[in-house]
């Protein structure tokens, strides 16, 4: 038994599902279960905390047990639920499937309960910057927040902009996507107490996750349009 | 072996939603054996909705008209726009004769992993049946992407100024509480009223 969320189900046969889920032990997995009867029709529905027991160790795992832990307390409702959404569309693209997390299962178990407990615009995007950061550190891509990519200390007066792969390199004021040094040791320390430091730290993780993500843009991304 | 003509005839139903080998054969056996005039109904009735069932202009629901007999009815309250993820949806609220308002379809829901955003459902044509509607009722079903997509709508109409709804999920006539997920009970209490 392990504790796990489905990221997304969808139909496989006329009695069976096909499930994504992530899971505190084994990461990305994915799993054929029965499609369950109207007794329990929200069991594989998103943000629910599970508890599971699979087999098989080929691409397709076989669902042994799976049962809601406790399903009233992590239900996503409105703007909370487009976030919800598309942190599972982000998480699909970019974890490869079998390969355990356990720290960023924690991280996104608490990300979906702070979604619901304050739907905020403030608190949700906090939330999506939050969880971003944390996944490229877990996938070895963190973003160094303390030196430019040349090696100098950032500087909180001075302006940067952010290249993936490359890191902060001091810029104009005045040139287009310039971030204040100081937004940086604020991003640096999550304190996204403003709002222009929540726009800062989007416009670098946009850049940061662009590679992972690839060509084709996250879908969920036009929920907020 | 079977002969060509019936082993076609069996893979042809086996098409249909839980029609399995075994009963596409029983199928297939009784038209040919049982019920040749029905067989033939059959084949002329799917041959002729195939053929001519479209979606209708206005609400995008099944017809063979332009426009369905619903759209048609001057006697239906346009001012009431009910939004639903498919046809079958229709036919269930129709049955309950409690709507007296006009229908959109969605044929889907907001699903953004399988690539449906707002482009690929026709928001778009939502947003422009909604000229001259006072209050959407949105009826997507109670799952996460019918929650999104429901919340999605509400806040395109509300952009508009037009006062949306969301049908209430909950208790079933006849269900005790005891017996119903704490999924749906959750769903019912936040959608309670005053008494
Ligand atoms: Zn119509």
């Amino acid at each position: 038994m392990q504790n796990a969320f489905v990221l997304h189900v969808r139909p496989y046969t006329d009695s069976r599902l096909l499930i994504d889920f992530f899971t505190e032990h084994d990461g990305l997995i994915r799993a054929v279960g029965r499609t369950p009867g109207k007794r329990d029709r929200a069991k594989y529905q998103p943000f629910q905390p599970l508890e599971l027991e699979f087999s098989g160790s080929g691409e397709l795992k076989t669902l042994r047990s799976c049962e809601l832990t406790n399903h009233i307390a992590f239900s996503l409702l409105g703007h909370s639920l487009f976030c919800g959404l598309y942190i599972n569309e982000l998480l699909l693209r970019v974890l490869q499937a079998d390969e355990p997390f356990p720290p960023l299962f924690s991280f996104y178990s608490g990300a979906v309960q702070a979604l619901k407990a304050n739907p905020s615009h403030q608190q949700t995007e906090s939330v999506l910057r939050s969880l971003e950061l944390f996944l490229l550190e877990q996938l070895g891509f963190g973003v160094d927040f303390d030196s430019s990519e040349t090696g100098q200390p950032i500087n909180e007066e001075r302006f940067y902009f952010y290249r993936a792969g490359h890191g902060f390199c001091e810029c104009g004021q005045d040139s287009g996507e310039a971030i204040p040094g100081h937004h940086l040791s604020a991003i640096d320390r999550r304190d996204f107490s403003d709002e222009a430091i929540l726009r800062s730290a989007k416009i670098i993780t946009r850049a940061a996750l662009s590679p992972l993500i690839g060509e084709k843009p996250l879908k969920s991304r036009d929920l907020f349009r | 072996m079977l002969s060509p003509l019936i082993d076609h005839l069996i893979r042809s139903l086996r098409i249909l939603p839980g029609v399995g080998p075994k009963s596409a054969q029983r199928m297939a056996l009784y038209l040919l054996e049982r019920n040749r005039e029905g067989a033939l109904a059959l084949a002329q009735a799917i041959t002729n909705a195939a053929e001519h069932v479209k979606h209708c202009v206005s609400c995008r629901t099944l017809t063979e008209q332009n426009q369905c007999s619903i759209c048609a009815n001057p006697r239906r309250d346009a001012s009431l726009l009910c939004v639903v993820e498919s046809p079958a949806d229709i036919f269930a609220l129709e049955q309950s004769a409690s709507f007296n308002g006009k229908y959109f379809v969605l044929h889907g829901r907001l699903s953004p992993i399988d690539g449906i955003g707002p482009a690929e459902l026709g928001m778009d044509k939502l947003l422009e049946r909604l000229n001259g509607v006072t209050e959407v009722i949105v009826a997507t079903n109670p799952t996460m992407e019918g929650e999104a997509t429901a919340h999605y709508i509400a806040e395109k109409a509300k952009q508009r100024g037009i006062k949306v709804t969301r049908i209430a999920h909950g208790v079933p006539i006849g269900g005790e509480l005891e017996y119903i997920d704490g999924g749906t009970l959750a769903h019912a209490l936040a959608s309670r009223r005053e008494l």
